[in-house]
């Protein structure tokens, strides 16, 4: 989730609020904000903004001007936003068909205003980055460049070319370097290089003298795109996939930049006689059906005070007609995918606790799964031998799951992904988990007496690999005379209580002593239930283990085929 | 005054009448020969009775290998690997390096000492240049800590005091639960008679008292006109280890009864998922930052379903797309990539289970739960377990709304937490709207999270073929359960240690002994 890092001073500015932690805490209710850090001597002000869908919303001056209720935090009307006309004749950027295949879209504007200073311009790079990394997938949807609007002239060419046929000083070095080089030796090229490695050509931006602006998404040119807090006149440009997406990069940060004080003049995009203006100011319009609020809300919603808060949350308009609400939500958001967007805007205008909460009326019968009876016949079976339950985790480490047992590693589920060795498979077995307690545990009084009920993956082979998932039960017995009789009989008897007839059949396996463990049988399964045995004293030696310790593991599944029938 | 020695403690005192300058623990205990459990109970009530002084001779502290530690020592430390591969590659970059890795953030902390130590330096675009050598201390440690392995452990107090104290401020850096070092301190004691307190006359066992009640006493009257040896009523009795179940499996079995009473009917679902259940279903974009490897778990074998559901395929990938019917909707208007719906993952989220269940017809009207295993990519610390519980369910109903959703939570707050005082606040979900997160007051704790909600979008419930509206909740237990069983650390509600297992379980009844506890 984005978070915001901004002052409290520049909030309350922007604003035009006081805003004490408590009430601050509420109103960013209204931006699905949480106030994460709030250091009240420095007033640095972190925000976690929940909303992935607003990118408006994770800067400072979207949040402000949510609170003013859509109002710009310049105290200017939006019609104010363009230095002309919108008609007025705007800088161009001609896009070159060789770009269409590699990154076909560019949207730009020019803003000229009171210089940037330390804090806009911090906040400025943070929306940048913000919307780029996170709005923009690092870079793969959305990248935007900031220029000062000296070094270059319109019209500018968005082209792509070959690697090796340009080169330019990128931010950061001293050197020029052709865009292949780039890509292999500067740090931003080699952090995106993965977005370009599959194209022959790269794009670049460029004006009309030659002079590369910067070769997007990857870094800007040095000098022309270097940004400092006295610019007061500036280039923005975002490039990308998704004429959607860039468009609302844009209106964002054109948005922005406007609450900043500054005034924009649009750019005009060409591409094979088609023109696009940037940014576009017209908002998304949806029709909102008439009954709509009152379903959801589940109250009668008077029509003019839907209409009325949907104003105050910052929508353009909204027009009461026949089949419904007529709605323009502002051009800096394009989240309302459908009307029941409008009506969550509607409620947190309103405010949620302003709905007095009412009861679902229907009468339904309360049920537990029924997969849950063999496992609490077992808890209570266990308890009443005096077993203690243990609960571990799903995920463990291969060596645990597998090696430490001494069993092969075919069958064991492993994570593609693993945050650590540690926890890089699902568990295929209870057994680990019950050594590495008993382990841990060698200065609790003994006898030891545990064990646990829960489910593991198993890899099936066949045609095709599959998993299947088990519901295990699996015990430990260790104190200084513990033997394969003691826990064989208490098993039996549990067995017994389950309905089944066991019986044992002699098993070779790690990590039992050979001739002292065995396959369980009942009289109603044709294969094994489980296992049981007195672990060698070379496999406790490895746990760490200083007493006798015998285990045993049945496949609940099999004792109970009927409430374990395979899971989707 | 008359004593009541257990033959355990005769036997320890016999010897120590026996050594009027007392003698070493250890060497006490092989004299007479007794189990060092017996031992040690014997001392305890000796000492419990004043009868016995004792006085800590040395302190040994034995230095063992921890988890991290081992492989540490079969790998290599952090600071070195890192070093060696910038010798390999010297253009390496913060970043490539942190990719490089299964766990970065033991990266970020091997860089952050380093550069602390002066030995790296960090240049323009996060690129790493090796400024000076490791200091010799260091690796006079790391010398140290690889003569040991996973049998052998040293003594600390057998080390050259300069040794001693390179470890030690090794393992000050570390911190405790790094996990690197373990550190056993035991004590060597020196045990005496307390002067003037017992004669030797004092252990003078009377022969002709009775000892234990036999079968044999029992049959042949041998007790009559006998006298009972009485027994010591101060000695602990010894604690016997009870059978129970886990105290989080009985936190979770109340919060299962407390649903069933609410008219919720119990869901079960897989542990490995598909993306289309856990996230396209729901309408979660594909491209949403939520399903980056970095969020959610892969299966590596086998790594797709062989096919989704026909019936609701064609509905999700329209609201995906956005084309066809989309039922309202714009969509998210990005393809809908078939082969990553068909991916396989371990469940994120319990509310997979309830688009399962959505798809599956549910009861009209239907309310239903699920208390659901749920993996998501996090290092695990104090906060953060590797997997965990969460409380998941829909209410399916005509005419459910967004104050019947309020409701419900209050209803949770109140018989699920305890808590009387609730505050709704704005959320947002990808699969519900309007969406709602539930603050309560706890009485101890504040205000804090309960959980989220809201209503089930459009493009999630009529792909899934319902068009009755549908309520869904989860609630965060894993919080609730800890704060119940008295517990700091996450982790410990996972944990094999019978001690962790007996001081929740011994919290939680003192808990109870004091107020009427909410779940």
């Amino acid at each position: 989730m984005p978070t915001l890092e901004t002052t409290l001073r520049d909030l309350e500015t922007l604003t035009g609020m006081t805003l004490p932690a408590d009430t601050l805490d509420l109103l960013l209710d209204w931006v699905k904000g949480e106030i994460k850090e709030l250091d009240p001597k420095t007033g640095t002000l972190k925000i976690e903004l929940n909303d992935t869908n607003r990118p408006d919303l994770w800067t400072v001056e979207g949040i402000a001007r949510q609170l003013r209720g859509g109002n710009s935090p310049s105290g200017r009307p939006w019609d104010r936003i363009f230095a002309g006309k919108e008609s007025d004749p705007s800088p161009v950027i001609r896009i070159h068909p060789s770009v269409l295949a590699v990154r076909p879209v560019i949207g730009g504007f020019i803003a000229r205003g009171p210089a940037l200073g330390e804090e806009g311009l911090a906040q400025l790079i943070q929306t940048q980055e913000r919307l780029s990394e996170l709005y923009g997938r690092k870079r793969a949807d959305v990248a935007v460049g900031i220029y000062p609007l000296k070094s270059f002239r319109f019209p500018l060419l968005y082209e792509a070319v070959a690697p090796d046929s340009v080169s330019f000083v990128p931010l950061g070095l001293d050197l020029p370097l052709s865009l292949r080089s780039i890509l292999d030796h500067h740090p931003k090229g080699r952090a995106y290089k993965n977005l370009l490695s599959s194209r022959d050509t790269y794009p670049i931006l460029r004006d009309d003298d030659g002079t590369v602006l910067s070769f997007p998404p990857i870094i800007n040119a040095r000098n022309i795109g270097e940004v400092s807090s006295p610019d007061a006149e500036l280039f923005v440009e975002a490039t990308g996939i998704d004429p959607g997406r860039v468009t609302l990069v844009i209106n964002i940060l054109a948005a922005n930049l406007f609450d900043r004080g500054f005034t924009l003049t649009p750019v005009t995009v060409e591409e094979s006689g088609k023109t696009t203006l940037y940014p576009c100011l017209e908002g998304p319009q949806i029709l909102v059906p008439a009954d709509l609020p009152g379903r959801v809300t589940g109250e009668d919603i008077d029509p003019d005070v839907f209409c009325r808060k949907l104003l105050d949350y910052g929508y353009v308009s909204v027009e009461v007609r026949k089949d419904g609400y007529h709605v323009q939500a502002p051009f800096y958001r394009d989240d309302i995918l459908h009307p029941v967007d409008c009506v969550e805007d509607f409620l947190i205008a309103r405010g949620y606790d302003s709905f007095v909460p009412s009861l679902p009326s229907s009468f339904t019968i309360g049920k537990e799964a029924s997969t849950r009876e063999p496992e609490e016949l077992v808890r209570r079976l266990m308890s009443g031998l005096g077993f203690q339950e243990i609960l571990s985790n799903i995920l463990t480490s291969m060596e645990k799951d597998t090696k430490d047992l001494g069993r092969p590693s075919d069958r064991t589920v492993e994570i593609d992904n693993p945050v650590s060795r540690q926890f890089g498979v699902v568990r295929s077995t209870l057994l680990s988990f019950l050594l590495s307690s008993e382990s841990q545990s060698s200065r609790f009084p003994y006898p030891h007496r545990l064990f646990e009920v829960g489910e593991v993956l198993e890899k099936t082979s066949g045609t095709m690999t599959d998993v299947n998932e088990k519901m295990l039960f699996s015990g430990l017995l260790s104190h200084p005379q513990a033997s394969l009789s003691e826990l064989a009989g208490m098993v039996f008897e549990v067995l017994r209580y389950m309905g089944h007839e066991p019986s044992l059949s002699p098993l070779e396996a790690s990590p039992y002593i050979t001739g002292r463990s065995g396959s369980l049988r009942t009289a109603k399964n044709s294969s094994p239930v489980g296992e049981i045995g007195e672990v060698h004293p070379e496999w406790l030696e490895r746990w760490g283990i200083r007493m006798p310790t015998v285990l045993f593991e049945i496949d609940l599944s099999k004792i109970y085929p009927d409430f374990y029938g395979k899971k989707e | 005054m008359s004593w009541n020695f257990h033959p355990l403690e005769i036997a320890v005192l016999r010897a120590l009448f026996n050594q009027p300058e007392g003698s070493r623990e250890d060497s006490l205990r092989e004299e007479i020969r007794m189990d060092p459990g017996q031992f040690q109970m014997a001392t305890g009530w000796l000492k419990a009775k004043n009868l016995v002084e004792e006085t800590v001779l040395e302190t040994r502290t034995e230095v063992s290998l921890a988890e991290m530690g081992q492989q540490y020592v079969a790998e290599g430390f952090p600071e070195e690997w890192i070093l060696r591969k910038l010798k390999e590659d010297p253009s390496l970059t913060l970043e490539t390096l942190r990719k490089s890795v299964e766990d970065p953030s033991q990266i970020s902390k091997a860089i952050g000492d380093l550069k602390e130590m002066g030995v790296l330096s960090i240049r323009a675009g996060g690129r790493l240049e090796q400024a000076n050598p490791l200091p010799p201390a260091l690796e006079r440690t790391y010398g140290i800590i690889r003569t040991l392995d996973d049998r052998k452990s040293l003594t600390l107090e057998d080390l050259s005091l300069e040794d001693r104290e390179l470890l030690g401020t090794f393992q000050r850096k570390r911190g405790k639960g790094k996990g690197v070092l373990r550190f056993d301190v035991r004590e060597v004691r020196h045990l005496s008679l307390k002067k003037g307190s017992l004669s030797p006359e004092d252990l003078d066992v009377r022969d002709d008292l009775l000892g234990p009640v036999t079968t044999e006493m029992i049959q042949n009257r041998s007790w009559k006109g006998g006298t009972f040896r009485p027994y010591s009523l101060e000695t602990p009795p010894p604690r016997p280890m009870l059978g129970q179940s886990h105290p989080y499996r009985d936190y979770l079995e109340e919060v299962r009864k407390q649903l069933v009473r609410l008219g919720f009917e119990e869901m079960s679902g897989p542990i490995v998922e598909s993306e289309f259940w856990n996230m396209d279903a729901l309408f979660i974009p594909q491209t949403h930052p939520a399903r980056d490897i970095h969020d959610i778990y892969f299966v590596r074998d086998p790594r797709e379903k062989s096919s989704l559901d026909e019936n609701v395929l064609a509905g999700v990938r329209a609201v995906h797309a956005g084309e066809g019917n989309t039922f309202g909707s714009r969509g998210w208007r990005q393809p809908f990539n078939e082969k990553q719906a068909r991916r396989l993952l371990l469940r994120s989220q319990g509310t997979a289970i309830s688009a399962r269940k959505l798809a599956s017809g549910p009861r009209i009207p239907g309310k239903y739960f699920a208390l659901a295993r749920c993996f998501r990519y996090e290092q695990v610390d104090q906060t953060h377990a590797v997997d965990f519980y969460q409380a998941e369910g829909i209410v399916v109903e005509e005419g459910a709304s967004f104050r019947t959703l309020l409701g419900l939570l209050t209803l949770f707050a109140r018989e699920v937490a305890g808590a009387r005082e609730v505050h709704f606040k704005p959320a947002y979900f990808p699969f519900t709207e309007p969406s709602v997160e539930v603050h309560v007051k706890h009485p101890q704790l504040g205000w804090m999270e309960l959980g989220g909600a809201g209503l089930f979008r459009p493009e999630v419930l009529r792909p899934l073929g319902v068009t009755t509206p549908v309520i869904a909740w989860g609630l965060g237990i894993d919080r609730m359960a800890m704060m119940r069983l008295g517990l700091s650390d996450i982790r410990d509600l996972f944990s094999g240690s019978l001690h962790t297992l007996q001081s929740m379980i011994l919290s939680r009844a003192r808990n109870r002994q004091t107020t009427q506890q909410p779940l």
